[in-house]
């Protein structure tokens, strides 16, 4: 099977009066075709970047500074020159935006702006691409399509929107989907309804599926396989029920038991991962996620782990994560850790 | 399309409200300044026979009450007679009428220079901040907003008349009577009026252009393949536009009023020079009318801009509900 998608060594930097700091280090990952990927960590540890980085979409100063990206027929995206990109935006890969309102030009009708995307990369007569756009419309279930394709976006509430740009995504026929935090600003129910359309697309066409969110319920429903960013960094990747069953990453863990439950005491306090995540310029030595980790001991300050293979498609970068994988660790009793 | 007509008719009225203070204003001021067009017709303030002051203020009905003159004034108006010039032999009408073209000729090209310097520079230097021509852009930009219009037009002149000898310093011809004559005669003070124009334009459009392209619709367009060139100019230019719609409508209602000092630098017959004259005799009744006519095209040219704003941005549309 050849991958949708692999990505190797991707470290990206932002370039500014002082040294370039890097925001995402060192990223390797695969995704298979018609896979479907969690990326998920909390904000600022470089999830959007690297989806934006998937797509050559990053703005500067922000920018790749190595690694490649290759796509299925073996193209690297990373060594692409700009005008060269064009004829893989929305034709191999595709993105949909966590804010469709801005994410819209408010000034063009949607119909027109989808229909550009079809007209990008393929040579087609108005016609042909209208009816083109009207079938995208009704297969994303915006009702009465014909209608709709002449409004405005500020003519659709937020989850008709969040189609439209959907719509505009498949409208060149991608592999890759790159979704971030597509329900993020959307309204609770919305959000489901949103979810099952992208669910039901991703079966329906084969698209690989990268889904960026920090809500691990959304991932929960929605991925094949997860990944967890920390701090610039992948610390754990593995199939969903593995991941959720038994984090081998401390930090995995302290996010997964920070989903709230409705089946827990609501006297009790809502369970949260203490402390902030580090920034950027300032990483700890070793472990980045060591200040904030209940397992830490002495060996984490000194060495950083790296993203090790344990064990049927699983990685983590803990230097515990073999003994957590056998389930043999009881937490240290301080965070910062003692002897052991 | 309920909502836009009541929203028409509405601001029509607004504007005849406007136009009856203003005329107000206008008329009152002028009686305020010191000055009187008999004295100036009689030749200065010095020696003047009183009975032939008298007479002539008789016979220019400047012995009636103000109020009696005013309502004579607003009365013509309505009938579209708006008066005698105390020193010419010609009626307003016609010494407006004469003008009027010219005018529109030197605003309308003016307008259109100022557009076609201004989108590009602001392109260039939105777009490609660091490269030479967006230096240099920059730098002109600086330079005409700093020197008056005059200056630049003297410049012009200077160079392009008494040295290069390629075109006339100043004076005007029917572009009927000579075409060639005529463009001749308005390229320069177009392009001076036009430089004035572009450079605010540039610098607010360059701003905007700025800020449109950082908007996350520019990156969505960006991201279903559309080459650069296209999302700039398909989907930046037209965002960035609407905020410079205001200043477009006030430079069209600045040129149309008559722009005095570049009409005077190249003996242009426009309104503007056409009001410089009736200040200095206090013909009132030019003054008037011209000041009147200004604040009309000021009134419905804000009309109009507010009405592209509509065309424009369909989020500003009036008298469209939600669906």
């Amino acid at each position: 099977m050849t991958a949708a998608l692999t990505v190797t060594g991707l470290t990206i930097e932002v370039v500014g009066r002082d040294a370039p700091l890097q925001l995402v280090r060192d990223v390797s990952f695969q995704l298979g075709a018609g896979e479907r990927l969690g990326l998920v960590g909390e904000s600022g540890s470089g999830k959007s970047l690297t989806a934006l980085a998937v797509m050559r979409l990053l703005q500067a100063p922000v920018r790749i500074s190595s690694g490649q990206i290759t796509l299925s027929d073996g193209t690297d995206v990373a060594a692409l020159e700009e005008r060269e990109l064009a004829a893989i935006r929305g034709r191999r890969a595709a993105m949909v935006y966590q804010d469709p309102l801005s994410a819209l030009n408010p000034v063009r009708r949607v119909g027109d702006q989808i229909a550009e995307a079809i007209h990008a990369h393929e040579d087609v007569t108005a016609a042909v691409a209208r009816r083109r756009v009207v079938e995208l419309l009704r297969e994303v279930g915006v009702p009465d399509p014909e209608r709709r394709a002449d409004q405005y976006p500020h003519e659709f509430s937020g989850g008709m929107r969040q189609r439209v740009v959907i719509a505009m995504a498949l409208s060149a026929g991608p592999e890759l989907l790159v979704a971030d935090e597509p329900t993020t600003a959307l309204d609770v129910t919305t959000q489901a309804r949103i979810l099952e359309l992208l669910l039901r697309l991703a079966e329906q066409r084969g698209l690989a599926v990268i889904l960026i969110t920090h809500d691990l319920g959304v991932a929960a429903r929605f991925c094949d396989r997860l990944q967890v960013m920390y701090a610039g960094r992948l610390v754990e990747t593995g199939p969903l029920a593995d991941l959720y069953r038994n984090p081998l990453h401390p930090y995995s863990e302290g996010l997964l038991a920070s989903v709230c439950r409705l089946d827990a005491d609501p006297a009790a306090p809502m369970p949260a991962l203490a402390g902030q995540p580090p920034s950027a310029g300032q990483l700890p030595a070793g472990c980045s996620f060591r200040p904030r980790c209940a397992y830490a001991y002495e060996r984490c300050e000194r060495e950083r782990p790296p993203l090790t293979e344990i064990a049927g498609g699983r990685a983590a970068a803990c230097h515990l994560a073999p003994e957590r994988s056998a389930g043999t660790v009881a937490p240290a009793l301080a965070p910062t850790g003692g002897d052991r | 399309m309920n909502g836009l007509r009541g929203y028409v008719l509405r601001r029509l009225g607004a504007g005849v409200l406007l136009l009856a203070l203003a005329s107000l204003l206008t008329f009152a001021l002028l009686r305020v300044v010191p000055g009187d067009p008999t004295i100036t017709k009689l030749g200065g303030a010095r020696n003047i026979d009183p009975a032939a002051l008298a007479e002539l203020r008789h016979e220019l009905g400047l012995d009636r009450s103000v109020v009696a003159q005013y309502l004579s004034w607003v009365g013509g108006l309505l009938q579209g007679d708006l008066g005698q010039s105390y020193f010419s032999q010609y009626a307003v009408t016609t010494l407006i009428g004469q003008r009027v073209v010219p005018t529109l000729e030197l605003a309308g090209l003016a307008f259109v220079v100022g557009l076609v310097l201004a989108v590009p520079a602001a392109l260039v230097s939105a777009t490609r901040p660091r490269s030479i021509a967006a230096r240099l852009v920059n730098a002109a930009t600086a330079a005409l907003m700093a020197a008056p219009p005059f200056l630049v037009g003297i410049a012009f002149v200077v160079v392009l008349s008494v040295q290069a000898g390629l075109l006339p310093a100043r004076g005007y011809v029917p572009f009927v009577e000579d075409p060639l004559e005529n463009l001749r005669l308005v390229a320069m003070p177009a392009l001076t009026l036009g430089l004035a124009v572009a450079a605010p334009l540039v610098v607010l459009l360059r701003a905007s252009l700025g800020e449109t392209l950082r908007a996350p619709f520019i990156r969505t367009a960006t991201g279903k393949g559309l080459q650069r060139r296209r999302v700039v100019l398909g989907h930046a230019l037209p965002n960035a536009l609407i905020p410079s719609l205001t200043y477009l409508g006030v430079t069209v209602g600045y040129l149309l009023g008559g722009v005095v000092v570049v009409e005077y630098v190249f003996g242009w017959p426009g309104l503007g020079s056409l009001v410089v004259d009736a200040v200095l005799k206090r013909d009132y009744a030019v003054l008037q009318s011209v000041v009147l006519l200004a604040v009309a095209i000021f009134v419905f040219v804000t009309f109009v801009t507010d009405l592209l704003y509509g065309v424009l941005d369909p989020r500003l549309r009036v008298g469209e509900g939600q669906p």
